[in-house]
């Protein structure tokens, strides 16, 4: 019982953890248990996602979705936003949650 | 590639002959251990480069490959320390003034670099035949390995008195490190001769000596006449001869200093007959301190002792909290001081509290002490407070109090401190605080990790983070991992981050937090725009324990095992 318990809590704290990773531009590093386990655990999914974002993060979030103007246009350049694909090219995630929020850098 | 080793490969290599596991194995063994000492004789760079292509050709065998990567290891830690292991190749390059030559390891036995005068003698005797014994050398080189080595080593030997020479000549040698090898074997006389020739090398700008016996007076007189060494390092050291360090004072090139897991012996006693003998002694390293104080350039004091029990040494004594505050006050370069696990006490961090704040007006901004590690020593609150009080006037940016004993009673005293402190520096009310105008002056780095500051303490420092918003004037890092904090004070921690502004990294690792705790942080992190890095690693396994017993016994033997299982 204590097992299933802490693990239904545990659920809550990793979705929790990513809600907030995902509108945090700052956070770089987010040290937790929630990933030990190996595949087996259901924290898996959402660990690599958090994991996704602090990439994200470090790639310059903040300075992509952030640095845009009253009319909503990008303040950062293409190459920006194309630089901060390639540092996440091994992830199709990463990429594509990239792409969603400018579509333009695929012109 | 020492001669060691090199037997030690050999070794191995009959070993596997022994015990062949298959016949491919064993042959390439053999002929990589004989072909490393059939080439050791020369000694040189370049012949070992060359054998690490036949080596890394084979790589078949276990063996081999270890005698590849001790060899590679070796060759990266310096090129020119790889020739050090042999004391034949050390002498020559020292005579010769070799410019490639810049750190000198004397970690062997001393007849590895020079003959005594009792054997010089013989060696006189023998000189006859030594150029016959040589050119039979390259001849007999795959034969009779030991005997070429011998023959090899009376050819090169130079006498003590020529050693020191060498010694007091060489230009290009910036670095001399000293091991137990090679000093438990010299004489005083002896010793003391090389520490002086190592004081008259022109261009030494570091020395280190580890696990060795060290007589300090003669150490701080021969160094002291050194006119580039900034750096000396002692380092598991067994110190004698501690009443008189003058002659290590006002040298002003010295900048930084270390001391490393030390021990004191009564003068005149011997070493090996003493290893059990910790008893306290009059030794003290107060001169030392003085003549540190009064080196102009002195930015960097280290001492630590990285033993799991300091109460089988004799550390409570090393210094009188008078000759610690005299460091401090004397000195106006010093940024940086650690004094680890070394029994500092309260009367020592109020001595050393009154040195830091003592400073006039006039002296303050000559005063840069920025870093001050205290870590696992016994302030205890009174020790802890003061020294918070001092450094917040003092201008010190990085304070560590790591496993101090602070209680939550000083945990929530310190938090007042500096919420004072910082009251009075946003009103402009406090008095300069030394730093120099164009920087922060305020401490930046707060390290309470190891504290049972508990819930109280946790809070305490809440309402302190909730009053910093000014960027200068705030901490940045906060360390309070193993605080024996649960959600109570955890969740006073993270609504607190909800507001602050200044802090930049947080660390409550292996607090007894549970999902209130994560749940809190998350929240507040969607605010936050300033945190950088968070630390909530708990032992999930431990929670679950806790919760089936819930009796304050069982929490702090739980919380212990959690700390433990962590170390």
């Amino acid at each position: 019982v204590q097992q299933i318990d802490r693990r239904e809590y545990t659920i809550a704290v990793s979705a929790a953890l990513l809600d907030m990773i995902a509108e945090n531009y700052v956070l770089r590093n987010v040290c937790t248990m929630l990933a030990a386990g190996g595949v087996t655990n259901p924290h898996t999914s959402y660990a690599n996602q958090i994991r996704l974002y602090l990439r994200l993060n470090h790639a310059g979030r903040k300075h992509l979705f952030e640095g845009r103007d009253k009319d909503g246009l990008d303040v950062a350049a293409k190459n920006e936003w194309i630089r901060a694909i390639e540092t996440v090219h091994d992830d199709l995630n990463g990429i594509l949650y990239l792409v969603r929020a400018n579509p333009a850098i695929c012109d | 590639v020492n001669d060691k080793d090199c037997l030690l490969g050999e070794k191995k290599a009959k070993r596997g002959a022994e015990h062949p596991r298959t016949p491919n194995q064993t042959q390439p063994v053999k002929q990589t251990s004989h072909f490393i000492t059939s080439n050791i004789n020369n000694h040189t760079n370049d012949i070992i480069k060359r054998i690490h292509l036949p080596i890394a050709r084979t790589h078949q065998t276990s063996s081999s490959f270890h005698d590849l990567k001790r060899l590679e290891v070796k060759k990266r830690r310096s090129s020119t320390t790889l020739a050090m292991a042999s004391g034949e190749s050390v002498t020559d390059r020292l005579c010769s003034n070799d410019p490639t030559l810049l750190k000198l390891h004397l970690v062997q036995e001393p007849s590895k670099y020079f003959t005594r005068p009792e054997e010089e003698e013989d060696e006189q005797k023998s000189n006859g035949n030594a150029d016959d014994d040589v050119n039979s050398t390259s001849a007999a080189a795959g034969a009779d390995d030991d005997n070429v080595k011998t023959k090899v080593g009376k050819k090169k030997m130079i006498s003590f008195r020529a050693f020191l020479e060498a010694l007091q000549s060489n230009t290009s040698v910036t670095f001399v490190y000293m091991e137990r090898r090679f000093v438990r074997h010299l004489s005083r006389a002896e010793y003391a001769n090389v520490l002086y020739a190592i004081g008259r090398m022109p261009n030494v700008r570091q020395v280190e000596i580890w696990c060795a016996t060290v007589p300090l007076s003669t150490l701080c007189t021969a160094l002291g006449q050194s006119c580039r060494l900034d750096r000396l390092g002692l380092g598991m050291v067994t110190l004698v001869e501690t009443d008189d360090c003058h002659g290590l004072a006002h040298r002003a090139t010295l900048q930084t200093f270390y001391l490393s897991d030390f021990r004191f012996l009564e003068n005149d006693q011997d070493d090996a007959s003493n290893n059990n003998n910790n008893n306290k002694s009059s030794n003290n390293l107060d001169s030392l301190l003085q003549a540190l104080g009064t080196c102009p350039k002195l930015g960097m004091v280290e001492i630590v002792n990285h033993q799991n029990d300091s109460s089988e040494n004799n550390h409570t004594d090393w210094s009188s909290p008078r000759a610690l505050a005299a460091l401090v006050t004397s000195s106006t370069s010093l940024v940086h001081l650690t004094l680890r696990r070394v029994g500092l006490q309260a009367a020592h961090a109020t001595a050393l509290a009154g040195a830091i704040d003592s400073a006039t007006a006039e002296q303050r901004p000559l005063r840069r002490l920025r870093v001050l590690h205290l870590d696992e020593n016994h302030l205890g609150n009174a020790g802890s407070i003061a020294i918070v009080q001092a450094v917040v006037n003092g201008g010190v940016k990085d304070l560590s109090l790591r496993n101090n004993q602070i209680d939550a009673t000083g945990c929530v005293a310190i938090a007042d401190a500096l919420m004072l402190a910082l009251q009075a520096q946003q009103e402009g009310v406090a008095s300069s605080s030394g730093a120099d105008d164009e920087e922060s002056c305020w401490l930046e780095k707060l390290n309470l990790a190891m504290n049972p500051i508990e819930d109280r303490g946790g809070s305490a420092l809440a309402r302190l983070l909730l009053h910093q918003h000014n960027q200068q004037l705030g901490l940045k890092q906060l360390e309070l991992s193993r605080a024996n904090m649960t959600d109570v004070g955890c969740c006073a921690l993270a609504h607190a981050v909800r507001e602050n502004t200044t802090l930049l990294v947080l660390g409550l690792s292996f607090n007894r937090m549970k999902d209130a705790t994560y749940l809190a942080f998350a929240a507040s992190l969607k605010v936050n725009r300033t945190l950088q890095s968070i630390n909530l690693v708990s032992e999930r396994s431990f929670i679950a324990c806790l919760s089936q017993s819930s009796s304050p016994t069982s929490s702090h033997f739980s919380f212990s095992c959690c700390c433990r299982a962590a170390n």
